[in-house]
């Protein structure tokens, strides 16, 4: 990218102070490739509006009755534009209406083929209107339905769009795996290493069945007809809005709560439970406040660890970053304790820590020298920059001198300081 | 029928350009917000006026031309951001009109080879990407939202439109092999 598209991006980001505006200006008219770089810019800003803007609409139609953006100008006579944001007085003035399914055709995918762009136009002449439907290719057919869908949840908190579980779908994670899901209703499950799951329902009602491991729950305070259910090997789990984490496995599932009520049912018995109450089932469970259900899975090693309440925050784990982008590095997002990393100075990386639970602040001792303490997720080894710093990165790079290297991290939730992990690497130079 | 015909050949017209002349909208007051207001405005008379348009111009200039006058007219007489000077204003016509000569008729090449730019993307880039330009969201709440700063974000962006533009470069590139 040349300076020139880097100071007419700016420039059309509203970036530049008044002077270095002015003289922006001043050099369009001197300057043709000046204007041309804001040309350029400029089209691909509103080229990037109209797909993702597109994109965006289909995602927030995806739980509702298929509305496409149809609208009718102010005076029925006018013409307007798909995707058209515009202030809010302007859409005030215009109404959206529903058209006649049978004369309306679907939006289509804007994953365009190389074909020409096909337009779709729809006259509702009965309503007096003009009405522009869609600009979108007509050779890719009809968009696929977004079913409603638990999704992986990332480092920096936001949803990857790329692991979506539909209904039917789900699952085994790796020895060295954890996976934060968030369920339609925004409830918050964090899967632990290793564990194996499919979702039975997404959308009105949300269930999980877990078939090994242990889950933590957070579950977002349920409507009358909503749920959220997890169903074990051994039991199910109901809630109404709460905090709590179960676990599964051949011989016995467990279920401990932290918060709220949570309904247990097995095969013969239904409990309810509330916070710091424990239950398990199953075949291996001989005597405890829990009802076994027996009926359940042949002979199996014992396959659950004794899970430990978890009300502490917990270190997970460490992945690799881009410390520009902040973008987890492909197949670096487990790392070992003693990873030996090599720093290629054109490619900075960071090192985000994984946390599950309640987590206020962590604090991280590197080569028990410096201390940092991080408030914000994600948690980098060794910060990142303030919002007030102007820097490029998101975080600090990992910027420490070829070696062994280890590191404190100490996470607090509200009860106090968590369990600490020591965590080592060995830094190799390119 | 007559007016039916009118408005399907407008429409298309309108719609090959729209992002032409919503660029163009956004070169002339450097806002989202105003850049929409001024294109919805400009959709409005060109369709009034749609009458009036000799069909051997070229519909974007036309358009253009009008996006132009409201801008000076309606939205300086608003003391909006309307900001530049008639010199360069000139110069920005000349390089969209010459931005037109070059593409001749591959709005849609462009359109695709941008998709297919976007679809390789990894997903958290994709969904900055997605939030600025496809939800209009404001950089500052964008940076909050990351726990970045907002420069950082504004140069990711700003990076990031350099890779697209070296993408689609390549892949008209490729196309036209």
């Amino acid at each position: 990218m040349s300076e020139l598209d880097v100071a007419a991006s700016r420039y059309l980001e509203g970036g530049m102070e008044d002077d270095e505006r002015c003289a922006f200006e001043a050099t369009l008219v001197s300057d043709p490739a000046v204007a041309v770089a804001v040309v350029r810019q400029a089209k691909l800003e509103a080229r990037m509006r109209r797909i993702l803007g597109v994109e965006r609409e289909q995602g927030l139609a995806q739980d509702e009755t298929p509305m496409t953006a149809v609208s009718i100008g102010v005076a029925h006579s006018k013409p307007r534009v798909p995707g058209m944001s515009g202030s809010g007085r302007q859409r005030s003035s215009h109404r959206s209406v529903r058209p006649p399914r049978r004369s309306v055709r679907r939006r289509a995918r804007p994953a365009l083929s190389s074909g020409p762009l096909m337009l779709v136009t729809v006259t509702l002449l009965a309503l007096g209107g003009i009405v522009v439907f869609s600009a979108l290719p007509e050779d890719v057919g009809p968009a696929p339905v977004q079913l409603p869908a638990f999704v992986a949840v990332g480092i920096d908190g936001s949803l990857d769009p790329a692991r979506r579980y539909p209904v039917g779908t789900g699952t085994a994670l790796r020895p060295d795996e954890t996976l934060t899901l968030r369920s339609p209703d925004g409830s918050t499950t964090v899967l632990s290493e290793g564990a194996a799951f499919r979702v039975v329902a997404a959308g009105a009602s949300n269930r999980l069945r877990l078939d090994d491991g242990r889950a933590q729950c957070s579950v977002t305070p349920q409507g009358r007809e909503g749920g959220y259910e997890i169903r074990l090997r051994h039991a199910e789990v109901a809630v109404v809005g709460t905090h709590f984490t179960v676990a599964t496995g051949a011989e016995r599932s467990w279920l401990r709560v932290e918060e709220g009520r949570v309904r247990f049912t097995t095969a013969k018995e239904n409990r309810i439970l509330g916070p710091g109450e424990e239950a398990e089932a199953g075949p291996g469970v001989r005597s405890s406040a829990v009802v076994a259900d027996q009926a359940v899975e042949e002979e199996a090693p014992p396959t659950v660890p004794t899970p430990t309440p978890v009300i502490a925050p917990r270190v997970v784990g460490f992945a690799l970053v881009d410390a520009i982008s902040g973008d987890p590095i492909r197949g670096r997002e487990s790392l070992r304790d003693g990873e030996r990393i090599t720093l290629d100075p054109a490619r900075p990386v960071a090192i985000v820590v994984r946390i599950e639970g309640p987590v206020t602040q962590v604090v991280i001792r590197v080569d028990d020298r410096q201390a940092l303490t991080e408030s914000n997720p994600p948690y980098a080894l060794l910060g990142n920059p303030r919002p007030e710093d102007v820097e490029d990165e998101a975080f600090y790079p990992l910027d420490l001198s070829p070696g062994p290297h280890h590191f404190v991290v100490t996470p607090h939730g509200p009860d106090g300081a968590a369990e600490s992990v020591t965590f080592r690497i060995v830094i190799e130079q390119d | 029928m007559a007016v039916v015909a009118d408005h399907d050949r407008y429409v298309r017209l309108l719609l090959a350009t729209q992002d032409d002349l919503r660029g163009y909208c956004l070169s002339l007051v450097r806002t989202w917000d105003d850049a929409d207001e001024l294109f919805q405005r400009t959709a409005m008379v060109t369709w009034e006026q749609f009458g009036r348009y000799d069909p051997q111009r070229s519909f974007a200039r036309w358009a253009r031309g009008i996006a132009r006058n409201l801008a000076l007219k309606q939205f300086r007489a608003r003391r909006r951001l309307v900001q530049l000077d008639g010199p360069a204003i000139e110069a920005l016509d000349r390089a969209f009109d010459a931005d037109d000569d070059a593409l001749d008729g591959a709005e849609g090449e462009q359109l695709a080879a941008l998709q297919r730019c976007l679809d390789g993307l990894p997903a958290p880039v994709r969904q900055l990407l997605a939030w600025r330009y496809g939800e209009n969201r404001p950089i500052e709440r964008i940076a909050t939202a990351l726990n970045r700063s907002v420069a950082a974000v504004t140069k990711q962006l700003s990076r990031l439109r350099g890779t697209l533009q070296d993408c689609i470069a390549q892949r008209l590139k490729d196309v036209a092999r």
